[in-house]
Parts: structure tokens; sequence; C-alpha cells
């Protein structure tokens, strides 16, 4: 029998990790406290994740926790992880900037960064779970960077172990490209994955195309905001436990998202002449679809390897725009949507929007991408800079 | 897309007034030291207040007009100890995750008697426990 958590205590726990770090040996007990979690420190450890970048800051810090439950979730296990804090001298900052792609443990593309230190944790994990002895759920919970490196933990522990595996996470960013989206889904299975995000939260809309959101397809528990502009509160995991407090995860899927995936939706998108506000949520939104949109068209039409071609040693920018201006060469069924896309985001940097097609060069579509990936991450201490 | 950082007040600590005892009996002219901590402020802050002949205390809210940048989960970290001269004896250790008044506690706490030698217990609070000694009206099981 499968025991899931409500959203209330999905969202308090992945809260409460926040207070676990720097050693606080009291703040760790008065987490465990929990009912929830069982009450023998045999059954608990915490995991210390390597984070910053590779050749930049490196700082151990406390991440998150593994602990047997109690209670109705007395044969399931717990692994929780925090987002980021000023704790650790900013080192956080650092790896959710660390964007790149390589492969996870499973041979899928994921974000270099989240990999890195969900890989640092590994060991701690694969020898609590061995030792845990459990017959139900693991419950992975994480907001955030937290919710990034959750998404990792259940989907290593989806392939390498025989439970069921829940994932609850708020607020999180993109953790892989499409194939790493589709298999996990799979994998984990799309019930069991909670993922809630609010509408004007910007964190859950990076890293921009290619990597994309899990459960693939699904809309996921999307929470609607009658502001229009993306707002750092929106992001606050305290502002994520008020919209859910007391409401069940089918009261949290019933909200239905703009259509950005649909096809006519995206083209009116593509061929509109309104100005654009970078700072609505919506444009980001539309930015990614139509993004995915355009390089699925031309990739349809020529010899371009889709999800391999982002792993390598060319920047994602590079990828990109080397995809795009290959459509701009194609038929004028496929390089006009390259127009119209180069136009709307040309429109949105404020950058005197090419005339001809002539004038869109694998250079400048490169620049653009380059300056829309920045506009998108300036203020997150260059979250996207790896782009 | 991230709106720029804007600054905000934080209450670190919620007003807390109460009865220190030991035994059921009050400890007059008794130091409280309240450490506090925050993002950005990792070592944190040291206070020192003084029991009153009927062993009463009241300790003064604390806040900061802080700038956290948006991936940042605002964390606000309380602990009251007493020196007996031969050790430290913890009377409150809490969390803090929201910015607004009495967070810490759901609401303003009321008949607060902290006790040296009574049994430390985590009152659930949430997201966290508070790990005290003390005990007060309509407290959380």
């Amino acid at each position: 029998m499968t025991t899931e958590l409500t959203p209330t205590i999905a969202s308090q726990l992945a809260l409460g990790v926040y207070e676990i770090n720097s050693g606080d040996q009291r703040r760790l007990t008065a987490f465990l406290a929990n009912k929830v979690f069982a009450k023998s420190s045999s059954d608990k450890t915490t995991l210390n994740a390597a984070t910053g970048g590779r050749l930049l800051k490196a700082s151990e810090d406390g991440f998150g926790l593994c602990s047997k439950g109690a209670g109705t979730h007395k044969n399931d296990l717990f692994l929780i992880f925090r987002g980021t804090t000023t704790a650790n001298k900013k080192a956080d900052f650092v790896t959710d900037a660390r964007i790149g792609i390589e492969r996870s443990s499973a041979g899928l593309p994921v974000h270099i960064g989240f990999n890195h230190t969900f890989n640092s944790m590994l060991n701690d994990i694969r020898s609590f779970i061995a030792g845990a002895n459990i017959s139900g759920s693991v419950h992975c919970i994480g907001h955030s960077l937290g919710g990034a490196v959750a998404s990792l933990a259940a989907d290593w522990i989806s392939r390498n172990t025989s439970h069921c595996v829940k994932l609850y996470t708020f607020g999180a960013p993109r953790v892989g490209t499409e194939w790493f989206t589709k298999s996990t889904t799979s994998s984990l299975g799309h019930a069991n994955m909670h993922r809630v995000y609010h509408r004007t939260d910007p964190v859950p809309m990076v890293a921009l195309y290619p990597f994309m959101q899990a459960p693939h397809s699904q809309a996921g528990h999307f929470i609607y905001s009658s502001q229009p502009l993306t707002s750092g509160a929106a992001h606050r995991m305290t502002n994520y436990i008020k919209s859910v407090s007391s409401k069940t995860w089918l009261q949290l899927s019933g909200m239905s998202d703009q259509p950005y995936n649909l096809e006519t939706a995206i083209q009116s998108w593509l061929k509109s002449k309104s100005p654009v506000n970078v700072y609505s949520s919506d444009f980001w939104r539309w930015v990614d679809s139509a993004l995915i949109y355009v390089i699925k068209k031309v990739t349809m039409t020529t010899i371009v390897g889709l999800q391999s071609t982002f792993i390598g040693i060319f920047t994602l920018a590079d990828k990109i725009a080397y995809i795009l201006a290959k459509g701009i060469d194609l038929a004028e069924n496929v390089s006009i949507w390259v127009e119209h896309l180069m136009r709307r985001l040309m429109q949105a940097l404020n950058m005197k929007v090419a005339a001809t097609k002539k004038e869109l060069t694998a250079q400048l579509i490169k620049q653009v991408l380059i300056r829309i990936r920045d506009k998108a991450g300036r203020d997150a201490s260059n979250a996207l800079k790896k782009l | 897309m991230f709106a720029k950082r804007s600054t905000e007040n934080f209450v670190i600590f919620s007003p807390l007034e109460g009865t220190l005892v030991q035994n059921g009996r009050p400890l007059v002219d008794t130091k409280i030291i309240r450490r506090l901590s925050w993002n950005g402020n990792e070592e944190g802050l040291i206070h020192e207040f003084t029991t009153d002949k009927n062993g009463y205390f009241k300790l003064p809210i604390y806040e900061e007009a802080l700038s956290l940048g948006i991936l940042n989960q605002f964390v606000g970290k309380a602990d009251l100890e007493i020196n007996t001269g031969s050790e430290n004896i913890y009377l409150w250790t809490s969390s803090k995750f929201f910015p607004e008044i009495f967070t810490e506690t759901n609401g303003q706490i009321t008949d607060l008697v902290c006790d040296i030698n009574a049994e430390e217990i985590a009152v659930p609070m949430g997201p966290t426990s508070i790990l005290t000694r003390c005990r007060w009206k309509n407290m959380p099981k």
C-alpha cells in the first residue's frame, strides 16, 4: 500500500528543511521531531552536498536529509532537500548558474549543476536506502534547487530500487531535456509526480529550452495568480505553503493553464505584432513554447539530431543558433517561423528587428539568444550564464 | 524575468514575555541570553536580559530590513539560554520562515512559564518544532 503525503505536509517539510544548515544539531532535532519521522537517530542521516562550481567556490554544507517514517508512514522513507540559502557563502548560487548538460547516471541529458549536487550525495542516499529495510514508498521532496535535486533522486531511486517513489516539488527549475522528462515520467509514473508552481514564479521557467519540466506533457499543479508579472514573492516557499494549505492534490489539479502547447496558439503569438512585456510570466512561457515549436519544425525537416545535439563542447546558445540558422535556409513554410521567432525576441530586447532573412545570420541569432538568456537571468546571479 | 531585489522588513524575533522559574519558584535577577541569526548574518547577535524580582522577563521584538535574492528562503533563528554558573541551559530554540510578527509561534503566546528543571519538549509549529522547557496557554501538542 502506498501512502501519499498531503500538499500541506509536503510543503511544510519542504520549508522546514531550510533550517538545517551549518551543523546546527538543535535545529536538526527540532525538524526531525515532526510526527512523520521515526524517532530513532539511527533512522536518520543528513546529506552533505558539495555545492558550488567545480572550479569555483567549493563548499560543504547541509543540504538535505534521509529519514525513515513513523505512524502511517512507518514503512516509508523520506528524502528532503533544501533550496538555496546564503548560509554557505552563496555557493548555491554558483550551483544554480552552472547550466550545461551532461548525462545522468541513467544516461539521460540533465543540468550539470543539479547532477553534480545530486551525485555528491548519491553514496549516502544509496547506503541509507540499502540499510533502511522499508517496504513502503520513498518520498522525495524539495523546493527550488532542492526540488531539482529531489527530481534526480526520485529518478535514480525509481530505476535502482523496487520501491514506489513519490516526488513533491515546489517552484523547481527544469532539470533535463525532453529525453529526461519523458523517461523519468515513465519511470516514476505521472500520478506519483506532484509539481507545484505559481503562475508568476520565474524559477520553474528556467532554464529555457532545451530544458523542460516533468512530468512530460502534464501541466502539474498550476496555481493561478491574477498578477501578470513574474515576482520573487511567487517563488517563496512560504507563499507555496499558503497556496496549498488544506487543499488536496485533486483540488490543486483543477486549474487550467494557458494553451502554451497548442500549435495554433503558438503560431498566433509568433505572428502577433503586439508589444511584448518581458516582465510578464506569460511572455517567458510563450518564448519557451515558441522556441520548442520552431526548433522542432526545423529539425523535422533537416537531419539535425535534436537530443544528442545538446551534449558536447559547444554552448547551448551555439547549438540552438546553428539549428535556427539552418531553418532560415529552408523552405518558406519553415523559415517564416524562424523569422517570426527572431522578430519577437529582438522586439523584446529593443533591438532593431531584422528586415530580411539575409540579415538573420547564425552570429546574429546567437547574439539574440545570449541576450534573451541574460535578460531572463540578469537578477538571479547569472542563473542562466552557461546556456 | 527575475524581479530586482527589494528590501523587506523581517521580524527576526517576535516579542516574548513570561516568568522564569526553577521547580516553580521565580528565578530573580537571572540573565537570559538571546542569540539571533538569519540569512546573511550567520554569526548572529547576542542580547542579554535580566529577570525582575518576580522572575518576569520581557524580550523585545528584533527586526531587520533585508534584501534577499528570490532564490533565498528566509530563516531566522533564535535561542534563549541561561547560564547557571556550571552549565548553559537552553530554554528555547525556534526557527522562523515568515517575515511577519509571531509567525514562529503561530500567534502571540500568553502565560509563558519557563522552568529550567522542566523536561525539554518539541512543540510542533508546522514546518518545524520549537525545542523548549517553557509551557504556555493553548500550547500545541
